[in-house]
This record gives structure tokens, sequence and C-alpha cells, in this order.
């Protein structure tokens, strides 16, 4: 939920990150999320766009926390996510 | 002896109703931040159980006091650090989405709530005026929440980026409407915005005090209306409703 929390998942993301391809999408699932929070988001998918861009796809963004917070994410960081 | 307001409880009980020291009830007396209804010659305290039951229940009174003149709170509702609140606000997510006709905006309750909460804690890391924390109180059968802390406010915090803002209402202002762009000068800012997005979307009522300004938000309303508080207080202060 916090951004500290997001900073954290997406350091531990890193090694993770390291072996995607030039060509690969970076798919984020959110099936199963509860409670989806910008500041976490920011820290998450604010990192993977910067470095992936249009290649993160999103699945499953029904939940109202996702949505809402994809919306305001979208707006800061002028980026459209995709969405499958 | 003489009961007023229904049962009159011993200081134990009524320490343990209220999840607080003997000690702590007897500070409060001394303190008069919460009298017993008789004391005898003897010295010996006895409360009424309906005060108790309002004390227990007044949860925006109480954060407000706290908030401004760091009087006493229920420690349950006292979180220090992050990760005490980040606990609590897991507890009272579970509680909340037990709750059926609320299912659609639970997590919306949740995301408003550890925004402003986490607001607090990121805004004045290291730099806490005197008491670190927030008061994280709740009631899902009222349907409110309460949460504020002691810290610097919005207006200081923002001055760190914007040293020309001059008043809390512009401040407030700016907090809840101005969308900080990119990841510079510090990626951060944002979570009022959010709170504003969903509270004129959904049906979840938000109160915010800081400083000397306050506004408040509800569904289908434009536009942020300033407005000044009655009582200012140096941190902020929130009511969440739904």
């Amino acid at each position: 939920m916090s951004r500290d929390a997001g900073r954290e998942a997406f350091l531990s993301l890193q090694s993770a990150l390291q072996s995607v391809s030039a060509t690969e999408l970076v798919e984020v699932d959110f099936a199963g999320v509860q409670v989806f929070s910008p500041s976490w988001g920011d820290e998450v998918l604010g990192g993977l766009a910067t470095l992936f861009k249009d290649r993160v796809v999103l699945h499953n963004t029904e939940n109202l926390s996702v949505k809402e917070s994809l919306s305001l994410l979208e707006k800061i960081h002028g980026h459209k996510f995709k969405q499958a | 002896m003489v009961r007023e307001n229904g049962k009159l409880v011993p200081i134990g009980e009524a320490a343990r109703r209220l999840g607080v020291s003997v000690d702590t009830l007897r500070r409060w007396d001394t303190g008069g931040y919460l009298k017993p209804t008789v004391k005898t010659a003897a010295g010996y305290r006895f409360y009424s159980s309906t005060k108790l039951d309002f004390f227990l229940s007044d949860l925006a009174s109480a954060g407000l006091e706290w908030a401004d003149k760091n009087t006493p709170i229920q420690p349950k509702a006292y979180c220090e650090r992050s990760s005490a609140f980040q606990a609590r606000l897991d507890k009272f997510s579970k509680e909340l989405f037990e709750i059926k006709e609320l299912a659609d905006i639970a997590p919306l309750i949740v995301a408003v709530c550890g925004e402003i909460g986490n607001n607090s804690f990121d805004h004045n890391l290291g730099n806490w005026p005197d008491v670190p924390g927030v008061y994280f109180a709740y009631d899902t059968a009222k349907r409110l929440v309460v949460l504020a802390d002691r810290g610097r406010g919005i207006l200081a915090t923002l001055r760190q980026v914007r040293p020309e803002l001059q008043t809390d209402e512009k401040a407030l202002e700016m907090a809840f409407t101005e969308v900080v762009s990119g990841r510079a000068p510090e990626a951060r800012g944002n979570g009022l915005k959010f709170v504003r997005r969903v509270s004129t979307k959904y049906p979840i009522h938000v109160a915010f005090q800081g400083g000397s300004a306050k506004l408040e938000l509800e569904q289908d309303e434009r536009g942020v209306h300033i407005l000044q508080a009655a009582d200012p207080i140096r941190g902020c202060f929130a009511i969440i409703r739904f």
C-alpha cells in the first residue's frame, strides 16, 4: 500500500527485469488484488513504464482501486497503460 | 452511592473497557481529560458506563483534540510507526471486506485511508515536531474513519517544493488539485489527488483539515471549496464517511 512498500517491491523485481529481452512483454496481472494504491503503483508501474514503455501490459484491472489508481498514474506519467 | 448515567463501574473495569491502564485513567483524571463520575472520599474512582460508551464512540473529537493539544488517546488508535499503521489498515480492511453492501467501494475506502495515513509518514519522516505517528480510529458499524497527525502540516511540506506558497488555504488547494507530473523533484505528492478523485466519484465523503484550512469532498462535487477552520491545528485531520 505505501510508497516505501512499492519501492521495495520494485527493487525486488530488478533481477527478474534484467533478463527481459528487448522484444518481450512485461505483463502485470491484478487478479486476486484486494486493494491497490496510487503511491505503491507509482513506484512499481511508474518504474516499469519508464523501463519498458508500451511493452507493459496489464490484466484484470476491474477492481475499482486498481482502475482509479491507474487513471491517476496515467495522468502523472503521461503514459497510457496497455490493457489486455 | 448515587448512580447517575446508569451503571457505575470501578476504575479497573473502566480501564479494561477503554484498553488503557489504571494509571493512565488516574492521569486522565488529574489532567481533566476523563473525569470519573464519582470519586469517593477515600479516593476510589467510579465511571458511568454510558460515559465510557460515549468516550469510546467519540472518535472524531478525540482525534481532533489529539491533533490540536496532544491529549491522551486510546492506545490501539495510535500508530507510532508506518508498520503499525499498515497492520491496523490490514485489520480495518478485513473488517470492511466483510460488509457485503460495501463490496464494490471497500477497496477504494481502504486506498483512501492508506493514502492519507501514508502521506503523514512520508511527509514527516525524521521531521516530526513532537509526537510521531498517526491517530487511526474507525468504526465500521458507523461507517466512519478518523485519521490525524501532529506533523508539520501541508503548507510546510509543500513549501519545500513550492517556496512561494504563503497560506494553508493555497497549500490545501494545491495538495488536492495539482498533479505533480513525472518523478521530479520527488516521487510523491499525488495521494490527496487520488482522495479527491475517488470521493467526488463514489459515495465516500471526506472532510480534511490542514492547518487553518479545511475542505469537504463528496460525490458529484465539482471544484474544491476551501474554508477557514474554526480550530486551527498544525498537522492534518481527516474524517472519512461511507
